[in-house]
Formats: C-alpha cells, structure tokens, sequence
C-alpha cells in the first residue's frame, strides 16, 4: 500500500506546511515523494522516539506532519512519545506504519504490527485505522489533510484486486459481499484472503462479508445495518491480524455487552495466537497457524475450499 | 509589576528589562506558592525560576516559546507566567488545588487557551519537542526563536542526544537549549550517576554553539541569550544551585523532594527579604 500512500501524498506535496519525515526507511517507495518535497522531506535517522517529538512540536505550529516507519519501531519503540506528545498534548501527526499484521513474515516479530491496536486505541485523542484497500488510502489522506487530529495508519500488503467500487465509508464497516448464510468481519486488508473464493460460491451458501477500517470505541461507529445481520445471522465470525487482547472483536464484543438487547449476540472471534511470536515463518504459514488461512475460514461456515 | 489579567491566558505577555528586585519578588513568590501548597521540587524550581522569568520577560512574545522539558519546575514556570502578566493572581493561588489548570507539571489540555507550549512531566522529550516547533519556525520564515529548558540529568536520556543531532544538522539556529546544571538529580549528583561520560565534550561532538553562564546571574545570562545570526543551535548551560536562596536546602538532594517546613520557611523569609 506504500505506493498507494506516495501517489496519495504527492497530490499534497505542494503544501508548504506539509511535513514528512521517515525513520531511515521507505527505499524504493518514499523516492518520488521526496523528489517532490524537498527540504520538507526529512530522513529524521534512526531515532524513531525524537521524530515523534518533532514532528508534534511541528504539529503544534500548525504544520501538516506524517512520520513513517515499519510499525512496532514507532508504536512501540515512541511509545511514551506517542502517548504523551501526540495524544495527551492532541497534534495533529499521522504515523504510518508499514507491515500491518505479520505482513514482515519470517523477518521475525519485532517487525510484526499485532499488538499495535490494543495500545494505541488507549491513546486519548489518536484514531487507528486499517485500510483495507488501496482506495482507502487517498481518502484518508485526504481526511488526515482535513485536519482530523492524531492519527495511525497501519499499512498492509496491497490486494490483488480492489473488490469494491464505492469505499466513500470507509470509516465504518462495510459489506463488501452478500451472501445468506452467517456474516463474515474482517479487519483491513485481511478480507481479501476470503473474498476471492467467497465470490464464487452460491450466494445461499456463502456468508455476507464485512470490511473495517477501525475498532470500533463507541457502538454508533458500528452501523445499524451490521448490527441488524450480526443480530438475525446464524453465524458471525470476526477475523483479524492482531492478538485478540485490545484487538476489534474484543472491542465490538465490549460494545455489544453494554446493550441488553445485543448481548445475546453471539461472535466467534478469530485473532492471532501468540505462538506467532515464537514460530517463524511466511504471513500465509503464520496466518493458517492461528486459524486465519482460507480453509479454516470457510470450515467456519460449513464451505469446503 | 505587570496588570493582572481577568481570564486566564487571555492575556499579553508584557515583556520589560528584569531587575534585581523583580527577579527577588519572583522568588519569594515561588517559595510562598510552595510552603502554602506543601509540595516538592522547590529546589529544582529555585535553580531555573532565574532564568525562565528572563526568558519570558525579555526574550519571548509569546510563552509559547518556551518549552519546559524539565517540566517538575511547573511551579517556576506558572509563577513567571504570573509575573509577565500573562495568568492571573487567582489562576497562581489555584496552582495544585483540586479541578486546577495548573498542576504539578504543564498541562496537556487547553494548551491553546494557557498559552503553554506542551504538556510535559516525563523528561527527555521537550528537547524533541522545541526542535519541532523551531524546524517549522524555520520552515515558514518566522524568526522568533525557540527556548527549551532541561535539566541537566536528564540529559541522561538518549533522546536528547538524537535531538541535538537532528538540530545541528538541520541548521535550526533559532533553537536556544538552557541546560539547569544544578548538578543534583534524583537519586545522587550528576558527577555520580555520570561517571565516566563527559557531557561537555559529547555535546561539543555536535555542530552546536556552547556557553557555560551563572543561572543566578541576569547581566551574564541576558549578553549570553543576546540574538544574532547562526545556523547553530544554542546551548546556554547555567551553573546552578538547586535551592538558591534557602540556606536550609541550597545544594541538598532533599531539595528535590520535601516540601519546606514552617522553620525552614521561617528562616528563609527572614534571610531573603
């Protein structure tokens, strides 16, 4: 999505209070963007903690700022930095980090993103978000652009196919697929393991599937309409890349607890097992040995592969 | 002594030549705030109060300005802010009460309205923090430079060093770093806990401008901040006391920490005035 995200900015590369500054990363992605800046292209070195720091002291002189590096390096390594100079003190900084979910593979997991949400969305004042395709990712510039505060953007890999027309709603879940038997909910790009084998069974057999972009804090962020189907549905199955701790459906469950009327709702919440953090190997290999692959998926619905 | 303002940070900060008086009028003002609020950090807020009220008197517009890094000096802060004019007696006499804006270290919210530059209390960030803000002073063409104030332990944190890089290297001359070399932290001296790192040279390392000055001296400190054209970055570092001006604490580690006691007070006023 890194290329999807450079095309996006470049539009807005001639802003003269728009900043971006990298954490030594971004080779073979960043290149066009920084031809494009100039000097408000920074490579802020491999001091992930004092980037954080500046680009909110830009922020709060009213610069646009985005800082970019491989996930864990920034939500983690600039944790007290996020939590403290963005979020308590409210700039307006977009972090980008690259490699949502295992997308790093056999790199190992201190180059993994599945522990991200469940810090960050304790972060007063700061918005996650997951795309799911490519065109979400103009919209949230633009959105980010807008002036919508502190904000995190957690790049995966790029879909092979866009799947939607319309993703103008991109903040809340949408239904990317009809079907009649259960409902599928997926966060960010992960939906696209399924969608392709989903479009080809019978619409009766298969389930409807539902994309987010962020876990939900508040029910309204869910809309009525997912609540309807997740009510009356047979099956509800939730899938993300994330430890479940902190994660989406722990979160929309949280949610639906609070309403008497939801409370008989019932979610099988698929998220990554810890193992993951122990056993090496490729995203699909990491992904099937938490019960994310594709056959897994779809024996949840009674559908062979 | 400037007029009072009626809303907090509605104010104008009027900026006047700091005299000898004003800046002993400062001081008792900081000490009765923390007698009356029983609290600590007095000796870290008598080592900075100096400087930070010339700062805000003759060197900023805006307290904006001004980062406070070291941000367990609030007291020290609040109390020049006070004396600019900028906050009001009421808003200084609320400091640490209940439901207040103005708590033990800068407050992250409302940072628009108290004119504060940011919420800190965790050392080793502001650094970061006011390089920001003179990056984009720089990047727009505004030539009001920028101040932070540290102290000197906490330049113990690795992130001040990745500051101090990025600023050389970005030819942030409008960035002023006072360092409080008060040479006491929290748990021993600054010697101590430093052993075998030479601070002085580590900074020299990078494309920076170092002074060393008296903290407690105005004339010193005013030629020493006197602006003129570089592409450096500033270092001020101010020899210190933590406690100056209480005998009972001057130079104590429990300075750091314990509030004063009624004799101590006692003693003080009857010594300072």
């Amino acid at each position: 999505m890194r290329k999807s995200l450079v095309n996006a900015l470049i539009e807005k590369a001639n802003d003269p209070n728009f900043v971006f500054i990298t954490g030594d990363l971004g080779f073979d992605a960043l290149e066009p963007l920084a031809q494009k800046m100039g000097s408000r292209f920074i490579n802020g070195g491999v001091a992930e903690q004092n980037i954080v720091s500046v680009a909110a002291g830009l922020a709060r002189e009213g610069m646009t700022v985005w800082v970019y590096s491989i996930g864990p390096f920034l939500f983690s390594r600039a944790a007290e930095q996020i939590r403290n100079d963005i979020g308590l003190n409210n700039t307006s900084v977009c972090l980008v980090a690259n490699g949502a979910g295992l997308m790093y593979g056999v790199q190992g997991p201190s180059h993994f993103s599945i522990d991200d949400l469940g810090f960050l969305n304790l972060v007063p004042n700061l918005e996650t978000l997951t795309p799911a395709f490519d065109s979400d990712i103009g919209l949230i510039v633009d959105r980010v652009f807008s002036g919508s505060g502190p904000t995190y953007v957690r790049l995966g890999r790029s879909p092979e196919q866009e799947w939607v027309d319309d993703t103008s709603d991109y903040l809340h879940p949408r239904k990317v697929l009809s079907g009649e038997s259960g409902l599928l909910l997926c966060l960010g790009t992960t939906v696209s393991d399924y969608l392709g084998a989903l479009r080809e069974k019978p619409v009766e057999c298969r389930p409807s599937v539902w994309v987010a972009t962020r876990v939900p804090k508040v029910l309204s962020e869910i809309t009525w309409e997912l609540i309807e189907q997740l009510s009356t549905s047979t099956r509800n199955v939730v899938v993300e890349e994330h430890l479940s701790p902190g994660g989406f459906g722990m979160n929309l469950v949280h949610l639906l607890n609070q309403d008497e009327k939801l409370r008989k709702v019932k979610i099988d919440c698929v998220a990554l097992d810890p193992s993951v953090l122990s056993n090496y190997g490729s995203q699909n290999y990491l992904k099937a040995s938490s019960g994310l692959g594709l056959r897994s998926i779809l024996e949840k619905f009674g559908i062979r592969e | 002594m400037s007029q009072e303002q009626e809303e907090f940070g509605e104010g104008v900060l009027n900026r006047s030549r700091l005299s000898e008086y004003q800046i002993q009028v400062v001081r008792d003002r900081l000490i009765q705030l923390h007698f009356d609020k029983h609290v600590g950090h007095l000796g870290g807020n008598l080592s900075s109060i100096d400087v930070i009220s010339l700062l805000l008197s003759e060197f900023c517009d805006h307290p904006r300005q001004l980062v406070l890094s070291k941000g367990h000096s609030a007291l020290a802060l609040y109390v020049a802010l006070w004396f600019t004019g900028w906050i009001s007696e009421s808003d200084l006499d609320s400091a640490l009460n209940d439901g207040t804006r103005l708590p033990g270290h800068p407050p992250f919210n409302d940072l628009d309205n108290s004119g504060i530059a940011f919420g800190t209390g965790s050392l080793g960030h502001g650094l970061s923090l006011a390089t920001g803000m003179a990056l984009a002073r720089k990047l727009t063409g505004d030539s009001r430079r920028t101040f932070c104030i540290v102290s000197d332990g906490e330049l113990q944190e690795g992130q001040t060093l990745e500051a101090f890089a990025f600023a050389a290297r970005l030819g942030l001359g409008g960035l002023v770093v006072v360092v409080d070399g008060n040479g006491l932290q929290g748990f021993g001296t600054t010697d101590e806990v430093e052993r075998g790192r030479d601070i002085e040279r580590l900074l020299k390392t990078f494309d920076i401008e170092l002074k060393r000055e008296n903290g407690h001296d105005l004339e010193s400190m005013r030629a020493a901040l006197f602006p003129h054209a570089s592409e450096r970055p500033l270092i001020l570092w101010l020899n210190t006391v933590k406690g100056n001006g209480i005998a009972d604490i001057e130079g104590k580690l429990s300075s750091h920490y314990l509030p004063l006691t009624p004799e101590q007070f006692n003693r003080t006023f009857g010594r300072v005035r």
